[in-house]
């Protein structure tokens, strides 16, 4: 029994009132590639930001490799969704690979030669080391991605999170970023990340997480990709548990239901 | 006409407008990258009452007292602005819309309040009084330099060493706040250290400026280098001498034109945005229309010469666009004129350099058709149109990977 890379218990997460993520419990074990799916506006990317630690949560835990998050020194790799970055920042390729090295460098060292060669052996690893000096608004969107794959290989993190790598990009992206996972996995590494392709899943990721505002079932793929789960997770809009919290911010900001937001 | 600028009054006001330029700049840049420019507005217009407050309580120009003063506005500022964005739901941008506004006025009625009593008036806290530096003297190591280059010169030194010695640290903060909150590193307090810094920059520089001035020079040089560079390197540097060239410019000018200084300054940045937008090499706007045109002349060209040389051989015409929109009538008119002028063609028929011109688009296009119906497996009357529009775009290595691309199986 490996031990668990990531165990989130009882966490909740909420945005002024309105809860994002409501009782999650799981546990992500430690060398897989776990996909987390769900509708628009389940939760993903705020679990990840949890997981993270860049939002607290309103209660509940998150443990990385048995560290609580916050007080854990674990480095966490990490791919940002694409629409979130600024592409017209003035960094080349090769900059924003190296940014991966940073948390190792510490205060007031700037990366040198040793670091340099890591970040283009990174960017060889995903195709893109004979375009290391474009800025990076320069290049098409896959190859945007595979960049920040590349820092997140660059960060040599045992814990890799990922926000939808595989949205919008080309073929040869996709096929570049999956070797990437697959080399990711058989070095030991764990890799979660959001996806929106749920035809991939089944003979892609060993471990899913089905998230539609409250967990809806996590666990091996073969066990928890059912097509009943899948139901639950994007059928049914409104759950009891969504009337609660609509009812919860009712009464907290003292609108009625015919408000201005319904 | 160069010589008031020799003199030494001029030298020394246009050392303390570079200092302060340079020392904004700086700041500039970060802000920019965060395109957060406004907080920096936010924070110079923010620290006012503050100033003031210490100036009255102190009852001297003294500077520590007003920068402390400063630094309280300024902290006061981004913590009102963050509750308001939480707690009254208002956009960020907005919110500090309204801090800043509001505390502003604050500090205008302040020093109308106790002007009466200490020297100060709302000129000077706008426009500053950089034309006055010379008057105060102070010595350093024997020299003798205007009072207000103390504090100008600190806060440039300050900001040289802070974007130096936290530069891989702010670069993550601007880029990938995200990465940067989850690599461990202290973002909170490097965020809250840069309005600190602004907030500094602000007070050493409002003397000697004029707040309107800080502004301007926070955001102007840095959007510059924004539209000029590609690293953040380069970035730094060409904001840092867009800001002291300003300061010349300023001074020079207003010298000429017996105006302000700060005010010129402004006024220069604004000119060498502009002039940025439109020359910036490759992206700005004159570089892109040029390249446009000369690439539609060479097209508009191109077709002209290849059915004129297919007429030529009697051949029937391979496609005819006889109707166009007026505009492309006009590149069409401009290019026969081009190539009647430059001796390309002579009686409707192609000459020399022409000729050549002619055939190698000729070759191009039949390349091109032939690659389409054998490789992509076009049907015939799928071919032309394609082939008018890319045999223009097939470069010499191109085209020989397409001649070499029928043998082998490369491509």
């Amino acid at each position: 029994m490996k031990s668990p890379a990531i165990e989130i218990h009882d966490l909740t997460v909420s945005y002024r009132d309105k809860p994002v993520l409501w009782d999650i419990d799981a546990t992500i074990p430690e060398g897989s590639l776990c996909a987390i799916v769900g509708p628009n506006g389940a939760g993903k990317s705020t679990l990840l930001s949890a997981i993270l630690g860049t939002i607290h949560p309103a209660s509940g835990w998150l443990k990385i490799f048995a560290q609580e998050v916050g007080k854990s020194q674990e480095l966490i790799g990490f791919v940002p969704q694409r629409e979130s970055v600024d592409w017209d920042f003035p960094v080349d390729v090769l900059d924003v690979v190296l940014m991966g090295t940073y948390s190792r460098l510490g205060w007031f060292r700037r990366p040198g030669k040793a670091q340099r060669d890591w970040a283009m052996e990174c960017l060889e690893q995903v195709g893109m080391a004979d375009l290391n000096k474009r800025q990076v608004g320069e290049l098409s969107g896959g190859q945007q991605q595979r960049v920040f794959i590349a820092r997140s290989l660059a960060q040599d993190a045992r814990l890799i999170l990922m926000d939808e790598p595989f949205a919008g990009v080309d073929a040869a992206t996709e096929e570049a970023i999956r070797l990437v996972l697959l080399d990711l996995k058989k070095k030991g590494r764990t890799v979660v990340l959001v996806h929106h392709d749920l035809q991939t899943i089944e003979n892609f990721f060993d471990h899913v997480l089905l998230l539609n505002l409250r967990l809806v079932a996590a666990g091996p793929t073969a066990e928890t990709f059912t097509r009943e789960n899948l139901l639950r997770t994007y059928g049914g809009r409104l759950t009891l548990l969504d009337e609660a919290a609509e009812a919860v911010r009712r009464i907290r900001t003292g609108r009625s239901r015919t408000g201005r937001d319904r | 006409m160069i010589d008031p600028l020799l003199t030494p009054v001029a030298w020394q006001i246009m050392m303390v407008a570079a200092c302060a330029s340079a020392a904004c700049g700086l700041l500039g840049v970060q802000l920019v990258l965060r395109r957060r420019a406004m907080l920096g507005d936010a924070i110079a217009h923010g620290v006012l009452p503050g100033l003031v407050i210490g100036f009255v309580v102190s009852g001297s120009r003294d500077l520590f007292p007003m920068l402390v003063g400063a630094l309280i506005a300024a902290i006061f500022v981004s913590i009102l602005a963050e509750w308001l964005r939480e707690h009254a739901g208002v956009d960020g941008g907005a919110a500090l819309g309204v801090v800043f506004t509001s505390l502003f006025a604050l500090g205008i009625i302040l020093v109308e309040i106790f002007a009466r009593d200490v020297d100060l008036d709302p000129g000077c806290v706008l426009y500053g009084m950089v034309e006055y530096a010379p008057v105060q003297q102070v010595e350093w190591f024997g020299y003798s330099v205007p009072r207000s280059l103390t504090p100008v010169l600190g806060a440039l030194l300050l900001n040289l060493a802070a974007t130096v010695l936290f530069w891989k640290e702010w670069k993550l903060c601007a880029f990938d706040p995200q990465l940067a909150r989850a690599s461990r590193l202290p973002f909170r307090t490097l965020e809250q250290g840069l309005l600190i810094l602004v907030a500094i920059t602000s007070v050493a520089c409002f003397e000697a400026v004029g707040s309107v001035l800080v502004i301007a020079m926070i955001a102007v040089p840095a959007t510059i280098g924004h539209v000029l560079c590609d690293r953040m390197s380069s970035m730094v540097i060409v904001s840092t001498l867009a800001g002291v060239v300003s300061a010349v410019l300023g001074t020079v000018g207003a010298i000429q034109l017996e105006t302000g200084v700060p005010g010129m300054m402004a006024v220069s940045a604004g000119g060498l945005l502009v002039g940025a937008v439109l020359l910036a090499p490759g992206r700005g706007l004159i570089p892109a229309a040029t390249r446009n045109f000369s690439w539609t002349m060479r097209v508009e060209m191109e077709d002209i010469l290849a059915e004129a040389h297919l007429q030529s051989m009697d051949s029937p015409p391979d496609h005819n666009d006889s109707a166009g929109a007026p505009s492309s009538r006009f590149f069409r008119i401009l290019a026969t004129w081009l190539l009647w002028t430059l001796g390309y063609i002579r009686n409707g028929i192609p000459v020399g350099r022409g000729e050549r011109m002619a055939r190698t688009l000729l070759k191009k296009r039949s390349l091109w058709k032939r690659f389409a119906a054998e490789r992509m497996g076009l049907a015939s009357d799928h071919l032309d149109e394609p082939a008018h529009r890319i045999e223009h775009h097939l470069d010499e290595d191109l085209t020989r990977r397409l001649e070499s691309g029928f043998d082998s199986e490369e491509d």
